[in-house]
């Protein structure tokens, strides 16, 4: 498999900007915080069943006719952080222009270059790529979510 | 050839007219001196023949429109330097010899090597004459035909810009052309073929220095000539000041 130079990627002689990093944080943040799905899971869970008892003696029972909240109420703003990494990712990109115009003008040089590309590749290319695998976490970790909410509903509570 | 045919810039939203109705031919070879006042439309000038200013006009090389497929045959160098300052000059080279394919890294060692500049240090911790030189090195090493210099040497010291002059004729070759930006026009003038000289955006001369030789007159004398310099101007103005005083 052919290796990805991601020094290709970003402007020459920039190091990752403060916006990536803080960006890095947001995204984990983000993801760590979409974890409250399965509180909001249990919950629903919980709702399902009538519950008598106290400590070790509780009894629960399915509610007859019980239906599940739909998948996507329980995972509805789960991501609600995302978006912030992105506008970080815009203002990488803005950041990686002024790069070129800040201290010397390199921008002479990277429009000058035959290949037109090459500016737009720097600047562009790292946080598009980020926000690209960022959906595909988002992706990733839906269909985990998913996988538990199929796991954890009795079946007769599916919605679907 | 570089043929320049009407061009005019007008900056917005001020309405500025830095370069009127200018039009030149640069032929392979030269070394044009471009000479005007501060503000004359030299550096707009000279960024609009490497696109990087839009402009109205034509402008050609060899008759063909300037585009990403022969823009490597014009280089720049630039007071305002267009290098990388974290970079090391070796990290340059390899970026240039990367991107322009007639790059010259045998030119580029050698000056690197007069000048003593050190290969493994970033450019922004260079001296300012350094990174001027640094600058004017990889314009001339990048293989390019048409060689744009916009006061290239500014901040450098005198022996410093004479060594530069010498050693740049000397490595040229035949058909390199050069097109120099410079307000020091006594020093450049045993250098130059032609002087163009630019008056609020308008070309208001334009002569080779063998028809000035010719005519038996310096570079300065035509430049004086040419913007109706006075010099009694001066002696004038003290005069009339010290009558006011008296």
């Amino acid at each position: 498999m052919t290796k990805i130079d991601m020094r290709r990627y970003r402007p020459v002689g920039r190091e990752d900007s403060y916006y990536i990093q803080i960006g890095w944080v947001v995204l984990l943040t983000a993801l760590v915080m979409s974890m409250e799905f399965f509180i909001r899971l249990f919950d629903a869970l919980d709702a399902l069943y009538d519950t008598r008892g106290f400590g070790t003696q509780v009894v629960r029972t399915l509610k007859a006719g019980a239906v599940m909240v739909p998948f996507s109420a329980v995972v509805k703003d789960r991501f609600m952080l995302v978006p912030f990494f992105w506008v970080f990712m815009g203002l990488e990109v803005w950041d990686c222009y002024d790069y070129h115009k800040k201290a010397t003008k390199s921008i002479y040089l990277m429009r000058r270059l035959p290949d037109k590309w090459e500016l737009h590749r720097r600047c562009w290319g790292r946080p598009l790529i980020y926000c690209i695998l960022s959906l595909l976490a988002v992706a990733g970790m839906t269909v985990l979510y998913f996988l538990a909410y199929l796991v954890f509903t009795p079946w007769e509570c599916l919605p679907y | 050839m570089l043929e320049l045919k009407n061009i005019r810039k007008v900056y917005r939203p001020s309405g500025k007219v830095a370069v009127d109705n200018v039009s030149l031919s640069i032929g392979p070879g030269e070394v044009v001196g471009l000479f005007g006042e501060n503000g004359a439309g030299k550096t707009t000038l000279m960024k609009s023949m490497l696109g990087l200013l839009r402009c109205e006009g034509e402008i050609t090389l060899d008759g063909e429109p300037i585009t990403t497929k022969n823009i490597a045959r014009l280089s720049f160098a630039t007071s305002e330097h267009s290098f990388f300052p974290t970079l090391t000059g070796d990290a340059h080279r390899d970026f240039y010899a990367e991107h322009f394919p007639k790059f010259d890294g045998k030119r580029y060692e050698a000056l690197m090597e007069f000048f003593s500049l050190p290969k493994n240090k970033p450019v922004g911790k260079f001296s300012t004459g350094q990174k001027n030189q640094f600058e004017v090195i990889l314009a001339v090493s990048q293989g390019a035909d048409y060689i744009i210099m916009d006061e290239p040497f500014a901040g450098n010291d005198v022996f410093n810009r004479e060594d530069f002059y010498k050693v740049l004729l000397g490595i040229l070759r035949d058909d390199e052309t050069i097109i120099l930006s410079t307000h020091l026009m006594e020093e450049v003038e045993p250098f130059i073929s032609r002087a163009v000289l630019l008056h609020k955006g308008k070309i208001l001369g334009d002569e080779s220095m063998e028809a000035l030789q010719d005519q038996g007159i310096g570079l300065m004398d035509y430049v004086k000539a040419t913007y109706n310099y006075r010099a009694d101007r001066v002696a004038k103005a003290l005069n009339e000041l010290r009558n006011e005083e008296g």
